[in-house]
């Protein structure tokens, strides 16, 4: 049951919704009760086999955070610390064995000629997601950031629908003070409507703009994994920059269709989104790119790591591109790897997330060596150097963007061939013959979109700036005024918003007859 | 600018799409294409139906419509020659469609009445009439006949839901053919002429080929023709209203006998049995009220007639076509 399907808006979306308001009147429990059971049949309809392994992360790791909390409480750290990790063990165990084992069976074989079998394990949905999110709970327990709460409202916070398959990932402070909250399941109307017209611009994104590309990509790319002789430099371009805007309005579509669906229940979410696409680096683009996942990996992997090394390199004295090397660059790889890897069990992963983990480097290097040479000047008391004029922050735009197109490539490459053969076309290494599939594949009616696309992204406000009136996202305040729009509108209950909204819901729903398509990140 | 409430909000949202939903019913579409829009898939047969009616000046004297057994078990220019032996000049269009569906069969009834005055159309019914809609009828019916059919039949809420999308593909198409590939004009190079023979080996679609000159051993017939009883069988709604589970057949019934008999024309109806299958018509009361029912259940038990369990072969095509001759001869020459 997709999100934009008919069973999901005609059906189960009223029921639950009329369900969870009339419980409401009974009080916070039976309400908070009603959309935890839900959420479990939501899970149950895609999955019903693979509940139990819902469950069991649900109350294995609500039992854990309790433990951790007690033993946190009485100053039991060394208990603290084992029981964090038996947790963090169970929970990683479980998602590396669903994620990697057939990966790794195949590699070992392929390397040890042997020829091990372990059948085809079937990755349960929303694993990534939730595991991360129980990863939370148990390392806000142990840091004392996460307090007690009943079953009930822990089960509500790790099966909440809207956010449970793929997010974003919520932390317990966000959701479950909200579940506490004495307007919990008030404000009916209210949160509809402000729900409404964000899961009808995330409709739009998804089945209007994502899935439009797709029907020209997905044969592109089939064609180009088939043959890759057939590309050249232009198609590989084509598709890595279909491809780009393709999984931004896809995931971007989703997460505002997962906050809108969220605040109809009253429940604020956090962003996932915030116009990475107009990020004048890739250091910016990755704190605005599923920012709920870089949220997560910075606060749980990367600062973590980049503690023992930036201690070592002061411990040892080590100063200048050395220490930069150690302090910076190798924690950066080692979390870009985890990130590339998180995504999925494919060679073309792990390049993806090195390629970044280089990209992000560079970033970091140039911004030293910008901060160098303001340093020099001020010591030479003489002027700082200018800003960037208009054209070094074009370069800087166009350059984040041709390297997320680049990087994107492996990203969605089947085979790691794949990703290396429309890599190597994309800068000429295949040679700059024109070949004649471009004419097959380069329809005017996608370049119309993707034109189109790129006009929403690079001069509308994003959704929660559309909604900025009405707190749509619960760290909004937090980035109201990053990366303003050139196009600033905000929406407003009027006769312009709602004829706006009413063709975006329309044009939505009605293509979703084209055929239901998964959102890309349900494969993670 | 002046704000609503939230309440009013939610409805004017819902109310503005509805709105917009409205509206993609009177976009016009191009009835060609409606029609064409079915290339490489197992409905194309569809094009060629609206070509023989509008672009070939012959007259349709004689219609079959009904589903692949039809098409398969009916040669329409031996029954030409059949009927010329007999001193009857009338031209036949087997006008059949892959797959069962009762308002496809009325769509091409009423299309065909709208540029040909056809003396008989003969309409396959089944041993037992089929529940649902044509799954092509969504794509090709007009705009009119899927918003003004009777309430409650089985395909209503899909067809419905699935119009307004339809119609923005079709008016596009209509404007944009290339884009969506689907032929906006008549290529008379392309016909596939007057009286096409249906009952001979084919490549229906690319990887499936029909082989008519075969005979297939009983034992595969036979588990053919269980599989296919799976599901089937008798209204299972209380008697009062037992009629609407075979809904879609009943109206559509009607609504080919009312058109044709407003153009003067006679209906029959055939019946070819599926091997080992039922000799009898469940709703022949139903369909005897409306015509004469031709009842080739002999073919019933004869199994070196039939290519699969519910197709006939070319030799029972033949045989079939020689006997529907002798059975509509007498229609034709009593109203001539």
């Amino acid at each position: 049951m997709l999100f934009s399907s008919y069973p999901f808006i005609f059906g189960f979306l009223p029921i639950a919704l009329v369900l969870f308001y009339l419980a409401a009147r009974f009080g916070r429990a039976p309400a908070t009760a009603t959309l935890a059971i839900a959420s479990l049949g939501f899970y149950t309809y895609w999955r019903p086999d693979q509940l139990w392994i819902l469950i069991f992360s649900i109350i294995f790791n609500y039992l854990l955070g309790l433990q951790i909390q007690k033993d946190r409480a009485a100053d039991r750290h060394t208990r603290v610390k084992a029981v964090l990790w038996l947790g963090l063990t169970v929970d990683i165990s479980l998602l590396c064995y669903f994620k990697y084992t057939m990966f790794v069976v195949e590699n070992v074989n392929l390397v040890a000629g042997t020829d091990w079998n372990v059948g085809h394990i079937i990755l349960p949905l929303g694993i990534s997601f939730f595991t991360f999110q129980k990863i939370a709970w148990l390392i806000d327990s142990a840091w004392g950031v996460a307090r007690k709460s009943s079953f009930l409202e822990f089960s509500l916070f790790a099966s909440f629908f809207p956010q449970l398959i793929a997010g974003p990932i919520v932390h317990y402070k966000e959701v479950i003070p909200q579940f506490r909250h004495k307007l919990f399941g008030t404000l009916i109307m209210r949160n509809i409507m402000i729900g409404l017209v964000i899961f009808a611009i995330g409709l739009f994104k998804k089945v209007v703009i994502a899935d439009s590309i797709a029907a020209y990509l997905n044969p592109m790319y089939a064609a180009a994994a088939l043959d890759h002789g057939a590309i050249d430099f232009r198609t590989a371009w084509l598709i890595a920059v279909s491809f780009t805007l393709q999984v931004y309005f896809d995931f971007s579509g989703y997460s505002d269709m997962a906050i809108g669906l969220a605040r109809m229940f009253g429940i604020l979410l956090p962003l996932n989104f915030h116009s990475p696409l107009r990020a004048p680096s890739v250091i910016d683009y990755w704190r605005r790119w599923h920012m709920t996942l870089q949220r997560f990996i910075v606060s749980y992997l990367f600062q973590p790591l980049s503690l023992p090394f930036n201690r070592f390199v002061s411990n040892h004295n080590i100063n200048g591109w050395a220490a930069f090397g150690v302090g910076i660059m190798v924690p950066s790889f080692i979390t870009f790897f985890i990130l590339g890897v998180w995504h999925g069990a494919g060679w073309g992963f792990v390049v993806y997330g090195l390629l970044n983990a280089m990209y992000v480097s560079v970033n970091e290097l140039w911004r030293e060596y910008k901060k160098c040479k303001r340093k020099a000047a001020r010591k030479a008391k003489l002027p700082p150097p200018p800003e960037a004029g208009i054209g070094e922050r074009v370069f800087y735009h166009v350059l984040t963007l041709a390297c997320v197109f680049t990087g994107n490539m492996f990203f969605r490459a089947e085979a790691l061939g794949d990703g290396v053969a429309i890599f190597k076309a994309m800068f000429g290494f295949a040679g700059l013959d024109l070949s004649p599939a471009f004419a097959v594949h380069a329809a005017p009616a996608l370049f119309a979109l993707l034109g189109f696309g790129a006009l929403i992204i690079a001069f509308m406000p994003n959704t929660q700036q559309i909604m900025a009136r009405y707190r749509p996202a619960v760290n909004f305040p937090l980035w109201r005024s990053e990366a303003p729009a050139l196009l600033a509108w905000q929406w407003k209950p009027n006769a312009i918003g709602i004829t706006y909204i009413g063709f975006l819901l329309f044009a939505g729903i009605v293509l979703i007859q084209r055929g239901e398509a998964i959102f890309l990140y349900f494969n993670f | 600018m002046r704000t609503l409430s939230p309440l009013r909000t939610i409805f004017a949202i819902i109310g503005i799409a509805l709105l917009f939903v409205l509206a993609t019913f009177a976009l016009p579409n191009n009835a060609y294409q409606r029609y064409n829009q079915f290339g490489g898939t197992i409905y194309a047969n569809l094009g060629w139906i609206y070509e023989r009616i509008h672009f070939d000046p012959a007259p349709v004297d004689i219609a079959v419509v009904g589903s692949s057994r039809t098409m398969l078990a009916i040669s329409a220019p031996k029954l030409e020659a059949n009927l010329a032996a007999r001193g009857i000049t009338a031209k036949v269009a087997n006008f059949s469609v892959v797959g069962s569906g009762r308002n496809i069969n009325a769509m091409i009834v009423d299309e065909l009445l709208t540029a040909k005055k056809p003396k008989l159309v003969i309409v396959e019914v089944d041993e037992t009439p089929y529940r649902y809609g044509h799954p092509a009828y969504d794509f090709a019916a007009p705009t009119v006949d899927i918003l003004t059919q009777p309430p409650g039949l089985h395909d209503q809420p899909r067809q419905l839901f699935y119009l307004p999308y339809r119609n923005i593909k079709l008016f596009l198409a209509s404007i944009f053919p290339q884009t969506f590939g689907i032929p906006a004009q008549f290529d008379a190079s392309k016909y596939r002429g007057t009286t096409p023979e249906t009952a001979k080996s084919f490549l229906l679609v690319p990887g499936r080929y029909i082989e008519m000159d075969k005979q297939i051993p009983i034992p595969v017939l036979l588990k053919g023709a269980r599989d296919s009883e799976k599901g089937k069988g008798p209204s299972r709604l209380p008697k009062p209203i037992a009629d609407r589970y075979f809904g879609d057949d009943r109206v559509y019934i009607q609504s080919i006998v009312d058109a044709a008999h407003k153009h003067g024309a006679q209906v029959a109806f055939v019946f070819i049995p599926y091997y080992s299958g039922p000799t009898t018509i469940a709703a022949r009361d139903f369909y005897a009220a409306r015509g004469p029912v031709l009842d080739a259940n002999f073919f019933a038990d004869q199994d070196t007639q039939y290519q699969g369990w519910a197709h006939l072969n070319r030799a029972g095509a033949l045989k079939m076509t020689d006997w529907l001759s002798t059975q509509i001869a007498p229609l034709l020459e009593a109203k001539p």
